[in-house]
């Protein structure tokens, strides 16, 4: 027995102690969950409830965009359709929030199927533009039927997700874990057990090379929608629950451009990137509420940050800092610290200088 | 080191802008009653509210606040913009702020029906009192009969619902077909309906389309435009071409600002009534470009004397803002806090809970007229009672880029005896635009 | 702490009273609804659409120039239509020096954007379409802080109206289709008599080759961007009085146009203008024909942009674009 927990600890040691970035994520997940034992201000779980569901959101963009290349203006649609089945399915058939969460995701992938088909054919800008049509054709005709889906009003009266503000942050914050692990497993290229992640990054990196290889390209993409849908939807479910109406809001275009915005800052292509951008953005952009000037200018702010940061810092903000503290050896292709002089492993040196082999 | 630069750039400036964070996280003062206000104050509504709230507050403190017991409250205000227009998220957060940590004692706000479903929730969350003013979709209160422990708390001053809308501006048109009588001799003039593609105006027309061939009236076109849209002539055209009297139209969005510009420019022979929340609004006039000059429609309250308090508050909130306090809950705020402080002083408490049964006993005259609560049996309960002894809106008409109230003109109503004598002073009669007495008259 | 009320006591000029129609005969079949309706449908088709081949004549330029999907074009639109309100409304400039000035603003505020923003990322595609986009929104945002959400008007160049077959036209209108038609012929001009035109099209057709010839491809790219932003200046001066101006104006017709340069094929000026007459006129049959049409304006654009991606995504006229050359 103790000999199991003594390679569980060198495991842990190794796979995540050592390395910096896993390090912080790690001390992220724990502060996230010990949170309410230092506050349990309604306030501020709310918005982090709303930043975990955002997270959840925003990294369901960077699995189609980071990962497969395709540019998702209207990552919305998921979210919205999500949104409008949970609450449909709850008022009409009063089905509790465990059903209509995933349901309203399973609809939402058949939504990404619908959206990934004329997206097959078509690359880059194109692709982009088809995306951008479907939440406003969607929005229209949510308008058009609108005694189906109450029109501009929206649906209300739906059922809150579990009975007290502490329990709704655990509940979201866990699916939140879950969520992103599912996603980064499905997208890791390093992965042995599901080599769907490698396919993805060869399909974005240059995708007449992976025919020729002999992938499948069409099925794969269309996967990554499906994908992107499901977990797009279930934060619009989640969403639904926690502030009890589904409306056109849910399907704004300007939500899209949230998803993009959060996650070009952070930095796209890696799941906490978005989930980096989500965490940093969305309670600043809150909070800054609080100041009276903050408040008017909120979003001339946000525009500006994201602008600068575009122009500073194109790779996105945890890559920056990723490749501040970490750095891979030479040699064995394992990730270190930077600021170690021999790799843990090989003890090859770390950061070779050049000019002194050269003499 | 220009990224380092930049990232700590970024951090030193979101350090100072976090230094007054202190400051909001203060416990509630004693005698101090807070009311958050909240509402889009980048828009006029908000804006109006704010101000109409601010006038209230500053005359109950300067006459000595809210007295309970042997002390005195004085209110204190705290602004808050939902930004409800646009996103239904920030709006909830901003009155959650506002509960946990303005700990505000009562809400004051409410425009976008949408958003103000999601707030009562929050409302419902933390049994607070939410003083509502705009949004007027009538489930709003309905909900209260249906589940009145959940949503006792939400009581509204100032928006008339859907149905009542649809009744009042029978009431316009009354006074327009009895110009059409009395100056061009139409018996039954022919109405063209254009009213906004909405949710909450489908039973409007709907009813109308029963009602108004029974008020003898003869309906020559019916048509919807979406809320947003930019350009109606086509519309206007058909109107015409269907050579109708009148243009009975509603809506409230951006559309209520052109179809008079479009009107006027056009300069359409028909008279132009309509149920929207633009037209009592100053900037009405040059919105529409002088269009909507003879236009006829809702106005909550004008500069007449509906009761004692109306005027003196209606110059003083022109004084601070230049627009007619009509726009949003600018009245409906500033009599809110006189019905609140009553209620307090009834209920001799400041807890929620024990307002509730004391604003339902509310029999106030305030600036916008008397003002009592339907009660939890009615169908609508908490909503303000419109009606002539109650509170009776107005209508109103621009003439010459000046807006004049025009009804109540003391008539009965379709044979409701009630309203006879509901006259205030400063009525002026109804006028029908010239062009159209010229088309007419020409047309014998 | 908003500085809207600054600018919301805008003081009501005296407004100049609608002059009396030319034309006031009443003809004689006035009530035939229908027949009216095909006139009312051409007139809209073509106002809309000549909007809306300006606007897309401009991007598409930008595209085939310089590569920039620029989402912050119509942003150029909202920002004439603004600053001509803030020079006829605020401060009193009669109104067709203040629409010159605004357009030629907007073009000197699309060259500093170009040269401080596009330019540095131009090589990462993503990160060039998100830009652009966050400095739409960025316009919006500013916008929002200084006037506020209200809805504001311009007054009309040509006031007043004439009856033609049975349907009053506002002059505004006409004037509206008439400088449409001017802009692109002088447009066309531009490109095909002019020097700086040569250039252009070089360029645009092959920007690596024009610059071995001596073409200094970036100066060409600014100016076009400023060209651009001049074009969607001309179609806010002369819409703006027809439609409200506030600071959400440039999302319609940025949709409106994406659909125009797919169908009309990027980066081709014809296609762009035949697409746009097109789709303006598919938009106001729509809104004219169907009920609650109002609704699906952007829906049915949206989706005939998607239904021509599929089955021709060159469009009409676009070029195949080939994969990036190595």
């Amino acid at each position: 027995m103790t000999e199991y927990v003594f390679w569980l600890w060198q495991w842990f040691r190794s796979e995540i102690l050592a390395i910096p970035g896993r390090l912080i994520a790690l001390l992220f997940v724990l502060g996230l969950l010990f949170l309410p034992a230092l506050t349990t201000q309604a306030h501020v779980l709310r918005i982090l409830t709303f930043t975990a569901v955002f997270a959840v959101y925003a990294a369901s963009w960077d699995v189609l965009a980071g990962y497969t290349g395709q540019v998702n203006l209207g990552q919305t649609l998921f979210f919205g359709v999500a949104a409008y089945s949970a609450a449909l399915l709850n008022l009409h058939l009063n089905f509790p929030p465990w059903v209509t969460i995933p349901s309203g995701a399973i609809v939402a992938v058949l939504a990404g199927l619908i959206v990934g088909i004329p997206a097959l054919r078509l690359r880059g800008f194109y692709l982009s533009l088809v995306t951008l049509a479907f939440p406003v054709i969607l929005t229209g005709l949510v308008f058009v039927f609108s005694d189906v889906t109450g029109g501009e009003l929206g649906l209300i009266g739906v059922d809150r997700l579990s009975h007290s503000r502490v329990w709704d942050y655990y509940l979201v914050l866990i699916i939140m874990l879950v969520c992103l692990f599912a996603m980064f497993k499905f997208t890791d290229p390093g992965s042995q057990w599901i080599r769907v992640g490698l396919i993805l990054h060869g399909i974005r990196e240059d995708e007449i090379t992976a025919r020729t290889s002999g992938i499948h390209t069409t099925r794969y993409k269309l996967m990554a929608f499906a994908v992107s849908g499901f977990f797009a939807g279930i934060a619009g479910g989640l969403y639904a629950h926690l502030i009890r109406i589904a409306g056109p809001s849910t399907l704004e275009l300007f939500f899209s451009f949230q998803a993009i915005l959060w996650t070009v800052f952070g930095g796209m292509g890696t799941i906490y990137g978005p989930v980096a951008g989500v965490f940093i953005l969305y309670p600043l952009v809150e909070f800054v509420r609080l100041h009276p000037v903050g408040e008017a200018v909120r979003f001339v702010l946000f525009a500006l940050m994201l602008i600068l940061t575009l122009l500073f810092m194109p790779e996105g903000l945890t890559t920056w800092v990723r490749d501040k503290i970490e750095v891979t050896c030479p040699r064995c292709k394992l990730i270190n610290r930077r600021s170690r002089e021999h790799c843990r492993v090989c003890r090859a040196p770390l950061h070779r200088d050049l000019k002194k082999i050269e003499e | 080191m220009k990224r380092i630069s930049f990232l700590v750039g970024i951090a030193a400036f979101f350090a100072f802008l976090f230094t007054p964070w202190t400051a909001p996280f203060t416990v509630a003062e004693d005698n101090v009653i807070k009311i958050g206000v909240i509402g889009p104050m980048k828009f006029s509504h908000g804006i109006a509210t704010w101000t109409g709230a601010s006038i209230a507050a500053e005359e109950i403190n300067g006459h000595g606040g809210v007295t309970l017991g042997d002390r005195k409250y004085r209110i204190e205000l705290v602004k808050s913009d939902s930004n409800e227009y646009l996103s239904v998220t920030d709006a909830i957060s901003a009155m959650e702020k506002l509960i946990t940590v303005d700990k505000v004692n009562y809400i004051l706000g409410g425009f976008r029906s949408e958003a103000v479903f999601a707030m009562q929730e929050v409302m419902t969350d933390n049994k607070i009192l939410f003083m509502s003013v705009q949004a007027a979709h009538p489930k709003l209160c309905g909900r209260i009969a249906e589940d009145y422990d959940k949503y006792k708390y939400y009581f509204r001053i100032g928006s008339l619902n859907s149905v009542y809308l649809g009744e009042l501006s029978y009431a316009y048109l009354a006074l327009v077909k009895e110009a059409l009588k009395s100056v061009l001799g139409i018996e039954k003039p022919r109405v063209a309906i254009q009213y906004e593609k909405a949710v909450w105006a489908d039973p409007i027309v709907s009813t109308a389309q029963k009602r108004l061939p029974e008020l003898g009236f003869e309906i020559v076109r019916v048509g919807r435009n979406s809320a947003t849209a930019t350009d109606v002539t086509g519309d206007l055209s058909a109107i015409k071409a269907a050579d109708a009297q009148i243009i009975w139209s509603g809506g409230a969005g951006p559309v209520q600002n052109v179809l008079p510009k479009q009107w006027g420019e056009l300069e359409i022979p028909a008279a132009l009534v309509s149920i929207s929340s633009v037209l009592p609004e100053k900037k009405h006039w040059e919105a529409t470009g002088g269009g909507c000059n003879y236009e006829l429609g809702l106005c909550p309250v004008g500069r007449v004397a509906i009761t004692p308090k109306t005027i003196p508050f209606y110059d003083e909130f022109h004084k601070r803002i230049d627009d007619y306090p009509t726009t949003g809950g600018g009245i409906a705020a500033y009599d809110w806090l006189f019905v609140l402080r009553e209620a307090i002083e009834r209920a001799r408490s400041l807890k929620s809970d024990d307002l509730v049964p004391a604003l339902e006993k509310t029999d106030y005259t305030g600036a916008e007229g008397r003002i009592v609560f339907h009660p939890p049996q009615h169908k609508w309960p908490h909503d303000a009672i419109w009606g002539p002894e109650y509170i009776t809106y107005t209508g109103a008409q621009w003439q010459d880029q000046s807006l004049e109230i025009v009804w109540p003109d003391g008539r009965a109503l379709w044979g409701d005896e009630r309203w006879k004598g509901v006259k205030f002073e400063g009525t002026k009669p109804y006028k029908l635009p010239p062009r159209m007495i010229t088309y007419w008259k020409g047309k014998r | 702490m908003s500085l809207a009320p600054f600018f919301a006591d805008v003081r009501a000029l005296p407004i100049v009273t609608v002059q009396p129609p030319l034309e006031v005969r009443i003809p004689a079949e006035g009530r035939g609804r229908n027949g009216a309706m095909f006139q009312m449908i051409l007139i809209n088709g073509l106002v809309f659409g000549g909007v809306y081949a300006t606007l897309a004549v401009g991007f598409s330029l930008v595209f085939g120039v310089a590569k920039i999907l620029n989402m912050a074009h119509t942003g150029f639109y909202m920002i004439t239509a603004f600053l001509m309100f803030v020079g006829s409304a605020v401060i009193g400039i009669p109104l067709l020096p203040s629409a010159l000035l605004s357009i030629f603003t907007a073009g000197i505020v699309a060259i500093i954007c170009y040269k401080l923003v596009f330019d540095r990322v131009k090589t990462h595609e993503i990160a060039l379409l998100i830009i652009s986009i966050a400095l739409a929104m960025l316009f919006q945002e500013i916008l929002l802080l200084i006037f506020a959400a209200h809805y504001r008007n311009i007054p009309p160049f040509v006031p007043g109206y004439r009856e033609i077959a049975g349907l009053r036209v506002s002059y505004q209108h006409l004037l509206t289709i008439g400088s449409t038609v001017a802009t692109l012929v002088a447009l066309w001009a531009l490109l095909t008599r002019t020097r700086l035109g040569d250039a252009i099209r070089a360029v645009a057709e092959d920007s690596e080759t024009a610059n071995l010839m001596g073409i200094n491809v970036g100066r060409v790219c600014m100016i076009t961007m400023g060209i651009s932003a001049v074009l969607a200046g001309v179609a806010a001066a002369v819409v703006a009085p027809l439609f409200t101006v506030e600071p959400h104006m440039w999302v319609h017709p940025l949709i409106m146009i994406l659909a125009v340069v797919v169908l009309g094929g990027m980066g081709s000026i014809k296609g762009s203008v035949m697409a746009a007459f097109i789709l303006g006129f598919a938009e106001t049959v729509v809104v004219f024909l169907v009920p609650s049409g109002g609704y699906l304006r952007g829906a049915v654009s949206l989706g005939i942009m998607v239904v021509v991606l599929i089955v021709r995504p060159e469009g009409l006229f676009g070029v195949v674009f080939e994969e990036e050359r190595l």
